[in-house]
């Protein structure tokens, strides 16, 4: 035996094992699936070819080859195809599959036609012979294209498309380059195998693995008391923490498979029990983060993912963050879901996220909204406070499905005081529970997309009209446990107000409020309600002057009327 | 261990051998079809040779091939004596303030410029709104508690809490 079927079976093996590696390491199924058919094919036409060097007998050994040759360069179009989608998924599959029949095609009028391995990349002299050699070419120009493509459009694929160039560059030179200098030089042993395989399988097994889908089950998330009806869809929450994501979610998971994807901080209270991975640090944040939620949703196309901290992945990838998300989205089957927060992301970086094309909600901090209501009904939010006390958790990690048992606390310290009460109280109180169950229900069935329209009535207002004396003025219901102090401090009231009516823009409004006042939030008292006011319009008036879309400035207006109202109705509650 | 280190340094002598021969056998094969003169061969082989034993000896020594680390990370004076000391992992900081990204080795400078002082590999950067910090985060930043936190980040008690803070978590790599 000479050195060439020596090296070529070296080659061989080389690929094989390399092939078994990928297998059990990579988790994308179907690029996977894609490069083990080529390095499989291109391990048989080179085993074909030792087989016709070394093995006596009239065996086919030309026709195996022809066939694993061509599919083999057919099988590495379609997994660039696969793996670094560009376009419609549609046109992608008919381009992996229009690639892969002319293969078989070609591959069977080579076998009828008679052709030989000999004939690999020769001098042509028929049609046919001119297609043996310019259809692996035109295969490998397809992968050329597409990992320039993704260099170019994908920012967060840059280096997986960059190494899968590297790999088509280096089949290229050990298939069609190598076979003419290999041929003029003599080594005939050589015609119509491809030596570099092996390193090109290494370069697109670097490839899978840089942007690997981290591991997941497929479990379905557990039963939340979310009462929304949400279609499968994108949705997008402009939030100061993640809790509204977290609610859609579990809203839209149902029965279904969910995931939720999220950073390296600590776990969330409200995604317990929820099938959770965790993004790498580092640069490949962007692509295994895309690669995870697509993995997933192909796996269960009626699945839910969740991407919990979007500040993470800008963090680590900046730009290619979104470029991650909208390549999801791209790929995302008709009745998946994708909930994205925005949380801790700064205005430049929300303003980017605008572009998505999704369903948006813009809701306040929950335990804001839900101090707003008690406010209005009761005079006072203690009960909250207290509740969350109890309950051992601070009020920023209060959930959607904690309103009901909140509703419920409320109530029953309610029902406690109505004993104490004096009778001709009693049509009053059963009036405010009522108001505030209708309240608090209302706010809990509303989902952050939709924008409730309810307005928060003053509590001197709400309670004079019912000719009863203020909730708070009883002793029992408003009195703190010993160790608290009476009341939050009214700048904490404000700030509550202010995230209550203007979102996440209403962090930044009420410190440039606090920087004008040049007082911190503890000192702001009622003398200084005026002031508030004033700024707080200032500033809304300069936001309201950035934003050019006519139903924004609408909404920012009219929430800039009840943050007023409610700052009046601050002044006139007598504190 | 011995053996283990001499069977490592076998397979890396094996490699670079083969390598060696890779080389030599390419430049004489591609001398022959392309009938290269001796300066055309010089040039191209020496280029190619060069970049071979580069990319070899980056490899070899897990060192990134941009070189030496371009971003710097600024710190307070303590926070780098505790870094060196070891008993600060966690840097916490503004949102303005530049942070190399995760992965990265970074310059250490102290705070006002200056010459660096350290080289830290960057293992995390997160978010947190100042009062979602936790007693391990400004634990390992050096701080006593969350409260010893808030004195120190806001001397007057005016700190705001939904301030968005970049939790950064290094390795010192190498003293400067």
């Amino acid at each position: 035996m000479t050195v060439g079927p020596v090296l070529i079976v070296v080659a061989v093996a080389a690929t094989v094992w390399f092939a078994c590696l990928l297998a059990v390491s990579v988790r994308r199924r179907a690029a996977l699936a894609w490069i083990l058919t080529a390095l499989a094919l291109f391990s048989v036409s080179n085993a074909a070819v030792v087989a016709r060097l070394v093995l006596p007998g009239d065996a086919p050994w030309d026709a195996v080859w022809i066939v694993s040759f061509l599919l083999s360069h057919a099988a590495v179009a379609a997994f660039a195809i696969t793996y670094l989608p560009s376009g419609r998924s549609r046109l992608r599959d008919l381009g992996s599959a229009g690639i892969t029949l002319l293969g078989v095609g070609l591959a069977v009028a080579g076998v009828a036609a008679g052709w030989r391995i000999a004939d690999a990349f020769r001098p042509a002299t028929t049609a046919g012979l001119y297609s043996l050699a310019a259809f692996p070419i035109a295969c490998l120009a397809v992968a050329l294209g597409e990992s320039l493509a993704a260099m170019r459009h994908a920012s967060h694929r840059r280096h997986e498309a960059w190494l899968l160039l590297l790999g088509t560059l280096v089949l290229l030179v050990g298939g069609p380059v190598y076979a003419v200098e290999l041929a003029v030089l003599g080594h005939v042993d050589f015609a119509g195998t491809n030596l570099a395989v092996p390193v090109a399988a290494v370069l697109f097994g670097q490839a899978l693995l840089a942007a690997n889908p981290l591991p997941f089950r497929g479990r379905a998330a557990p039963t939340a008391r979310i009462p929304w009806d949400l279609p499968p869809g994108v949705y997008v929450l402009d939030e100061v923490r993640p809790t509204y994501a977290e609610a859609t979610f579990l809203a839209l998971a149902g029965t279904q498979p969910a995931l939720a994807i999220v950073g390296s901080g600590p776990p969330r209270r409200g995604l317990e029990g929820v099938e959770t991975v965790c993004l790498p640090p580092g640069p490949r944040c962007a692509s295994v983060l895309a690669a995870t939620a697509k993995e997933f949703l192909a796996r269960h196309p009626r699945g839910t993912v969740l991407v919990h901290d979007a500040s993470y992945v800008v963090t680590q990838g900046g730009p290619g963050a979104l470029a991650a998300i909208r390549s999801v989205l791209l790929a995302m089957p008709e009745g998946a879901s994708l909930v994205v927060s925005l949380a801790m992301l700064t205005p430049s970086e929300r303003q980017a996220f605008r572009t998505v094309l999704a369903t948006w909600g813009s809701p306040p901090e929950l335990h804001a909204a839900v101090a707003a209501i008690l406010r209005a009904r009761l005079g006072s939010a203690d009960l909250l406070r207290r509740a969350v006390r109890e309950w051992d958790i601070r009020p920023q990690d209060l959930g959607v499905a904690d309103v009901p048992p909140l509703l419920e606390y409320v109530q029953n310290a309610l029902q406690g005081l109505r004993t104490a009460s004096d009778g001709a109280a009693e049509p009053g109180w059963s009036q405010v529970s009522k108001s505030l169950a209708g309240d608090l229900v209302e706010f809990w069935r509303t989902p952050p997309t939709q924008p409730t329209l309810r307005t928060l009535a003053t509590p001197a207002a709400t309670l004079g009209a019912l000719g009863l004396v203020k909730a708070s003025s009883i002793s029992g219901l408003d009195a703190p446990p010993p160790e608290e102090r009476v009341g939050a401090p009214m700048g904490e009231e404000i700030r509550d107000a202010f995230l209550a009516h203007l979102g996440p823009a209403g962090a930044p409004v009420w410190r440039r409020v606090l920087r004008t006042l040049q007082k911190d939030a503890s000192a702001i008292g009622k003398e200084d309600l005026a002031n508030v006011a004033r700024l707080a319009n200032e500033a809304i008036a300069d936001l309201g002057g950035a934003v050019d879309v006519a139903d924004a400035g609408r909404d920012l207006a009219h929430r800039s009327r009840r943050l007023q109202a409610q700052l009046a109705g601050f002044g006139g509650e007598g504190r | 261990m011995a053996k283990l280190r001499a069977r490592e340094k076998t397979v890396r002598y094996a490699l670079l051998f083969t390598v060696s021969l890779a080389l030599v056998a390419g430049f004489w094969f591609h001398a022959e079809f392309y009938k290269l003169g001796l300066v055309p061969l010089l040039l191209g082989g020496g280029s190619v040779t060069f970049l071979t034993l580069l990319l070899l000896q980056r490899l070899a020594t897990g060192k990134p091939l941009v070189g030496r680390p371009r971003r710097s990370l600024s710190l307070p004076r303590e926070a780098v004596g505790r870094g060196l000391d070891g008993t600060q992992t966690l840097a916490i900081l503004p949102m303005r303030t530049p942070v190399p990204a995760a992965g990265s080795v970074a310059n250490v400078v102290l705070d006002g410029g200056g010459r660096p002082v350290a080289r830290m590999r960057i293992e995390d950067v997160r978010r947190c709104l100042a009062e979602d910090l936790r007693e391990n985060d400004v634990v390992a930043a050096g701080f006593e508690s969350v409260d010893d936190f808030r004195r120190v980040w806001a001397p007057g008690g005016a700190s705001d809490p939904l301030e968005v803070l970049v939790l950064v978590t290094f390795r010192l790599e190498a003293v400067s």
